[in-house]
């Protein structure tokens, strides 16, 4: 992972246990965790993600060259957010 | 007078398997099958489903989401000639346990989407019922038996013969009953019939050239309406059923692309994902011929930067009530561009219906002044179950004909085009005047570029005492100026007390915006 790819991961991290957190479910939070299928996040949650991560970096991500399972995980996501700036 | 007995909403697909008997009937889970293939398990479980019980009065109760048990165990059950009940496993367990009490359902087929929930549901069910586990054999089902419920696994499915005996049946029973939230918290059955849904599916396949070539999404879950659309009108016609996994419903460009989809239809929501994803490209759905959206307002903006996407397609916006069947109006974003606000028209009422804009006496308002729309015809069902006050509230006798009251504010067109306005129990009273949200939201919208959504709070004794706006903004606004805005575009009594931003606006299930949510993050904003 570059160093932009691992700040965004560990931004995901902390937003993913908040969210958690709020909701009282225990879950085990790391860069292989599934936005999808895991009842933490709906569809709004993410795109409300994506929205602060692009505030957070200021940078605008464009998903159109990846499928869903591509940015479901964390790792994927940082993944596909750097590729897309690049 | 038109026909009350038949064999019911199956003679559509058996139409399609005696044309297209090789053709894709359906795709799910990255398997396909057959019109024929698929008959062979529909033939048995629909036998298993007689052996069980044939009467025509009691429903089955379908546990399964997005797999093949899904949509066999509805052919099945309606090749039975029953009428069946949609489960969903996001509702929480106390309420599916509700909706199998209140739709009398006594044949269950589970599919392995509810198993870890299936136990749970069958040990609060007092009554007995037959469980039909079609994923599993007999001695493969780790789970508890209860002696009160009979079971039937994939076995027994199968020792039964796909030569299956229609019946005629009362074309005014269930073909499916939904359930929405009811005011009191019980929840309130739409039954719509054999006849009602016949109606539906021979208005839209004789105005619409969908056809045999088509491969038309499924993305609708089974309990929101639009999903007895995607599958009763692909098999009508002969075409392919694309079963959209929950997982791509987040953005579905891909999918669309690679599944080579013809007929999309979806909530404008998730076109909505695709657009702030930044996916919606010019030209990228090459295959699509129709893009079809309902269930919430669909903006111009949407629509015309899906419109690039799908520069082939033609964009068909419908609307309707589950109580009148699916949808009872359309609009061709592609012949006309009629809007109010920003949202595009909803369309002429299906020309076989009657319909009525209404004030609160019932008595028509000119055209172009704002109303409630009342519709009569085929595709309205004949009430409630067993919901007696309310089918006195929402089905009103005007000249011998039975009109569903939608509760939608709408105006007429000259051109006979509806817009749609809002709800009327958007409708709240403050201080003694009558305020309609809407007029606030578009208020708010029209200041800050970014949408809406007012709540009246708190309310009690169904006074309002306030209203609170949400603004879908993710940057910073100054409130201020968002204040000084209203204070000069509406009385007093209607600008907001508070505002709050939310990133993204909470939907519900269905995919429309949860307004009980709002009210949520409203008792969760005063208490911190």
């Amino acid at each position: 992972m570059n160093p932009l790819e691992n700040t965004i991961a560990s931004f995901l991290i902390e937003k993913s246990r908040g969210k958690c957190q709020k909701l009282g479910v225990e879950e085990n939070i790391d860069e292989n965790f599934s936005f999808t299928g895991s009842g933490v996040f709906d569809s709004m949650d993410f795109i409300d993600l994506i929205s602060q991560v692009e505030k957070k970096f200021n940078i605008e991500i464009d998903f159109s060259d990846y499928e869903p399972n591509d940015f479901s995980t964390i790792k994927g996501f940082a993944h596909c957010a750097v590729l897309t700036i690049i | 007078m038109a026909k009350l007995s038949g064999i019911g909403t199956i003679s559509g697909f058996l139409k399609s398997l005696e044309t297209y008997p090789g053709h894709v009937a359906l795709e799910v889970e990255d398997h396909f099958m057959t019109y024929s293939q698929l008959f062979s398990i529909v033939g048995k479980l629909g036998n298993l489903i007689i052996k069980t019980d044939s009467s025509q009065d009691n429903l089955v109760g379908i546990l399964a989401y997005r797999s093949l048990c899904t949509y066999s165990g509805i052919l099945s059950t309606l090749a039975a000639g029953k009428g069946y009940v949609p489960l969903n496993p996001k509702f929480p367990v106390k309420r599916l346990i509700s909706i199998l009490k209140f739709s009398n359902s006594n044949i269950i087929i589970v599919g392995k989407e509810f198993y870890p929930v299936i136990n749970e549901v069958l040990t609060q069910i007092s009554y007995p019922v037959s469980v039909v586990i079609p994923d599993v054999c007999r001695n493969e089902y780790e789970l508890a038996f209860m002696n009160r419920h009979c079971y039937f696994f994939k076995n027994d499915i199968e020792n039964e013969t796909s030569d299956i005996q229609f019946r005629e049946i009362d074309l005014r029973k269930p073909a499916y009953v939904l359930f929405t939230s009811g005011t009191t918290g019980v929840p309130k059955g739409i039954p719509i019939s054999h006849f009602n849904l016949a109606s539906y599916i021979k208005f839209i396949c004789d105005k619409y050239d969908f056809n045999q070539n088509d491969r038309c999404s499924q993305a609708f879950d089974t309990t929101f309406d639009p999903s007895v659309h995607d599958m009763f009108i692909t098999w009508n016609v002969g075409a392919a059923l694309i079963s959209v996994p929950e997982k791509e419903l987040i953005a579905p460009a891909s999918f669309i692309i690679s599944k080579k989809i013809t007929v999309w239809y979806s909530v404008p929501s998730i076109a909505m994902f695709m657009m702030r994803m930044r996916i919606l490209k010019p030209g990228i759905f090459k295959n699509l011929r129709y893009s079809i959206f309902s269930g919430e307002a669909l903006s111009i903006d949407l629509v015309e930067l899906w419109m690039k996407a799908a520069p082939d397609s033609k964009v068909v916006n419908y609307y309707g009530p589950t109580e009148v069947t699916i949808n009872i109006t359309d609009y061709v974003w592609e012949h006309e561009k009629l809007s109010y606000n920003g949202i595009v028209s909803i369309g002429k009422v299906f020309n076989n219906h009657n319909y009525r804009i209404v004030d609160e006496n019932l008595h028509p308002v000119p055209v172009g002044e704002i109303g409630e729309l009342i519709i009569s015809g085929d595709q309205v069902c004949y009430g409630y179950i067993n919901n007696p006050d309310k089918n006195k509230e929402c089905f009103v006798n005007i000249e011998n004909r039975t009109y569903y009251k939608t509760g939608d504010l709408v105006k007429e067109h000259p051109d006979r085009n509806i817009l749609y306005l809002g709800r009327l129990d958007h409708q709240v009273k403050i201080r003694g005047y009558r305020v309609e949200l809407g007029e606030i939201e578009q208020s708010v919208k029209n200041f800050t570029n970014a949408n809406a959504i007012a709540i009246a709070y708190p309310v009690q004794n169904n006074v309002a005492e306030g209203i609170v706006i949400f603004i879908e903004h993710s940057e910073y606004m100054d409130e201020s100026a968002i204040r000084d805005h209203c204070s000069k575009s509406l009385p007093e009594y209607m600008i907001p007390k508070k505002y709050i931003f939310v990133n993204n606006f909470p939907l519900s299930i269905n995919g429309k915006i949860d307004r009980k949510k709002l009210i949520e993050i409203i008792t969760e904003y005063e208490s911190s």
